[in-house]
């Protein structure tokens, strides 16, 4: 059997950068920030290095407080809302923020995004397709 | 003797101070004859490049649907491999990229975002570039 899917986006990422690395806009307050972010089905949200987070004007230590596991330790993030427009599809979800200034990697995770797109793979052919969910 | 900073315990300001001293340091080791010092802290080679008012090619080629511009990202292909190209210069710092070229490099996204736009750039890409070249990802 069969299956198909639809997707409005196609991204061609770069095979210098480590992962699968695609551009991305934080905005929130009028504020816009815009950067590189990696994207990781294993990561349960969104997480992003705190300079971003303060460029946007944000206190982070202010929003919701999240420790997360990681293969060998853990790590603090505070959640705040804000919207994340990647290729054409914008999605609004609370991201986070590293407390560890020294945490630098951009993720776009499981809830908060890739649960509000559909979203499809050819690492072969380096290509990222992209549709938001509800079109 | 080695000094040993658990990371952990770095706050923000901690971070930027340590930014600072490096890049003190590495103005003494290598002057940049194209960077042009901007306010206190930022340098900028991109003083001279005309920007006011232009129209970027990525306006141009917005795409539209029902004849409506639809929001989306550059690509930032030039951004990223200037990146690729110049990862181990600015290893450690932040900065602002647009059109394939380093408007500001600096010790926070907030500072290279602000000198950013004082030269006329309002949506640069800000990146992080980690102080050594980044290993393989394990994964989980």
């Amino acid at each position: 059997m069969e299956h198909f899917l639809r997707f409005s986006e196609r991204y061609a990422y770069d095979s210098r950068s480590e992962g699968i690395t695609i551009p991305a806009v934080l905005s929130t307050g009028g504020n816009k920030v815009q950067l590189l972010a990696k994207i990781d089905t294993g990561s349960s949200n969104c997480l992003f290095d705190r300079g971003y987070g303060e460029a946007l004007g944000l206190r982070i230590e202010e929003g919701v407080h999240q420790t997360y596991s990681t293969v060998n330790g853990r790590f603090e993030a505070y959640g705040h809302e804000l919207s994340i427009l990647v290729s054409g599809t914008e999605t609004t979800t609370t991201a986070y923020f590293y407390a560890d200034p020294t945490i630098g990697r951009n993720v776009l995770g499981r809830r908060g995004w890739l649960d509000r797109i559909r979203f499809g793979l050819v690492e072969y052919e380096q290509f990222v397709y992209l549709a938001d969910y509800n079109q | 003797m080695r000094n040993i900073i658990d990371n952990s315990k770095l706050t923000s300001a901690d971070s930027m101070r340590r930014c600072r001293e490096s890049e003190g340091r590495r103005k003494r080791r290598a002057v940049h004859l194209s960077l042009v010092k901007l306010g206190s802290r930022v340098v900028s080679p991109a003083k001279n490049h005309v920007k006011s008012g232009r129209i970027s090619e990525r306006r141009l080629d917005a795409p539209q649907r029902d004849g409506r511009e639809v929001k989306t990202t550059s690509p930032r292909r030039l951004e990223q491999a200037w990146l690729a190209q110049h990862s181990a210069e600015y290893a450690g710092a932040w900065v602002a990229l647009d059109d394939g070229k380093l408007l500001a490099r600096g010790c926070s996204a907030r500072e290279v975002l602000d000198a950013a736009k004082l030269e006329g750039y309002y949506q640069p890409l800000i990146v992080h570039i980690p102080s050594e070249p980044p290993l393989p990802f394990g994964g989980w």
